[in-house]
């Protein structure tokens, strides 16, 4: 008889296009957050747009972002459809406000449930998978 | 050009509600349309407009298998679960510009036996609808396990019960509720199956602060309502219950809920003031709530956003005896999606015209006169109507 091993399941990589594929190449390339901005008002927009929400230019660039930010928001999963996620149960996905202004989603690693609070300061940093998509991290300052 | 009052509501029709129904989606959906084409005291060939269930049914499918010859009209409305009350409005364009005579508008799915393999359900081979918002959700939120809408939800939620101090204690009583009128519908999925607080406050939770009795029934199932213009309307079978005044609402950003310049105000914030305009009624001049209901705490912030109570006051409201039968504001005297069973909220408005007919049974809201509907999708879509009986 041979012993069967659990399968194992992988963590969704997105395969983005267009301007999610830029945005995401830039955060690879550089190991660095990147968010796009407008490149006639210079307003900071996530995710990104072809045209900007402001002054409707349709000019762009993507910039390197400090990585500080602050808790808008959260979700403690305690239950998830995607089996890749079940070992991390209960996980904590956090809406961090940036420094820059705009809002990125992220998996908040340094705390458990009850340990987080809207306005906790955070940094959020990338780790590249594959050469088209940057995982965001996003961590409680201590 | 006011269209409030130019169309009405004149025939229903639902299937049982299903954990694993032996029909096909399709199945559904026609039995259900003909139950409320038939009464309407009508036949298909009246028919000449079709809303259909977008992703599960084409209208052109609809109208060759139900025997509609002449279709003049078919469109579809990608609102997620606020598609079929947003569709009433649509329904009451058409018609008041003349350009359909009878409309046919159906919801149904296999909202239990599609998305998770149990032993005893078939799911369907035809694939499900991506959606307005797969590219953002495809790319910002599913890399974080963030695949479903009580997770897409929580991270407003967390926001909202933070912000304005909501409590569990809040968000059951739209759970009790719901259940209390359940047991009163020979329909309703949780009939005769009690809930208490305690098994509310032992509920897991699925997303914090989202607890399994927080969330709304998977569910197979179809519905179905006609509408014809209020002329025409009076000399049909039942007493026709009139459109006065609906409207849709799409928060801005609508594919991306995290970066809203406030990511609690829903499409229906902006949605309800436009209805209640358009129909000359205040909010508080309904006699029942029919409140969109996939999850209890979505519910609290739509009565906030319908004006019927202020920001942040939905939890004092619904702990005040307000929403049960007998109080102000009977909420889903049908068991809702969180009781009855999930078909979009059509079974909404299936529910408020039997209510204006006054053909409620045992959940009957006394010499009711005027009710509101909304709906609910996708990343916060809203809609809304306000139907009075004639």
């Amino acid at each position: 008889m041979t012993e069967q091993t659990p399968k194992q399941y992988k963590k969704y990589v997105p395969q983005p296009e267009g301007l999610n594929l830029e945005l995401h190449t830039r955060a690879v390339e550089s190991g660095l957050l990147h968010i796009q901005r407008c490149a006639d008002c210079g307003q900071a927009r996530q995710p990104p747009r072809y045209y900007c929400q402001q002054c409707f230019s349709g000019d762009y660039d993507f910039v390197p972002v400090s990585g500080a930010g602050s808790i808008y928001s959260f979700a403690i999963n305690h239950f998830t459809i995607d089996r890749a996620w079940i070992e991390e149960l209960p996980y904590i996905t956090a809406v961090v406000e940036l420094a820059e202004g705009p809002r990125v989603v992220g998996a908040l690693r340094n705390a458990e449930p009850g340990g987080v609070a809207l306005g906790d300061p955070v940094t959020v940093s990338v780790e590249p998978r594959g050469e088209e998509f940057a995982f965001i991290w996003v961590d409680l300052s201590s | 050009m006011n269209i409030s009052g130019e169309a009405a509501i004149v025939g229903i029709g639902e299937t049982e509600y299903f954990r694993g129904a032996k029909q096909t989606v399709p199945e559904l959906v026609l039995s259900a349309s003909m139950e409320a084409i038939h009464d309407a005291g009508l036949q298909p060939t009246d028919i000449d407009a079709v809303i259909p269930p977008p992703g599960y049914l084409s209208a052109e499918e609809i109208a060759a298998n139900l025997g509609i010859p002449e279709m003049r009209y078919a469109t579809e409305v990608r609102m997620g679960g606020a598609s079929p009350t947003a569709s009433l409005q649509s329904a009451v364009m058409a018609l008041s510009a003349g350009i359909a005579t009878n409309v046919l508008i159906t919801f149904g799915w296999n909202g239990y036996s599609a998305f998770r393999r149990r032993p005893d359900t078939a799911p369907s081979r035809r694939k499900g609808d991506p959606g307005p918002f797969i590219d953002v959700s495809r790319n910002f939120y599913a890399p974080y396990g963030v695949r479903s809408a009580v997770q897409w939800y929580s991270m407003y939620i967390q926001r909202y019960v933070n912000l304005y101090g909501i409590g569990p204690e809040d968000a059951a009583q739209i759970a009790l509720t719901c259940r209390e009128h359940a047991h009163l519908n020979d329909k309703a999925l949780m009939a005769g199956r009690p809930m208490t607080m305690d098994d509310y406050l032992s509920s897991p939770f699925i997303t914090e602060p989202m607890r399994k009795l927080d969330c709304c029934l998977e569910t197979d199932c179809a519905a179905a309502v006609v509408l014809t213009t209020t002329n025409r309307a009076k000399d049909l079978p039942h007493a026709p219950v009139l459109w006065l005044g609906g409207a849709e609402g799409h928060p801005y950003p609508a594919d991306e809920l995290t970066n809203r310049p406030d990511m609690l105000k829903l499409g229906l914030d902006s949605a309800a003031p436009r209805a209640f305009s358009m129909a000359g009624v205040a909010p508080t001049d309904m006699d029942f709530l029919q409140i969109y209901d996939c999850f209890t705490y979505v519910v609290l912030m739509e009565l906030e956003a319908i004006g019927i109570c202020d920001k942040g006051g939905a939890g004092e409201f619904v702990k005040d005896g307000n929403i049960g039968l007998g109080g102000r504001y009977p909420l889903n005297t049908h068991g809702g999606l969180l009781s009855q069973g999930h078909c979009w909220g059509l079974n909404h408005v299936v529910e408020a015209t039997r209510q204006l007919r006054h053909n409620a049974g045992a959940a009957q809201v006394d010499n009711c006169e005027l009710g509101v509907v909304t709906g609910y999708g996708d990343l916060g879509d809203g809609s809304i109507a306000i139907l009075g009986r004639a």
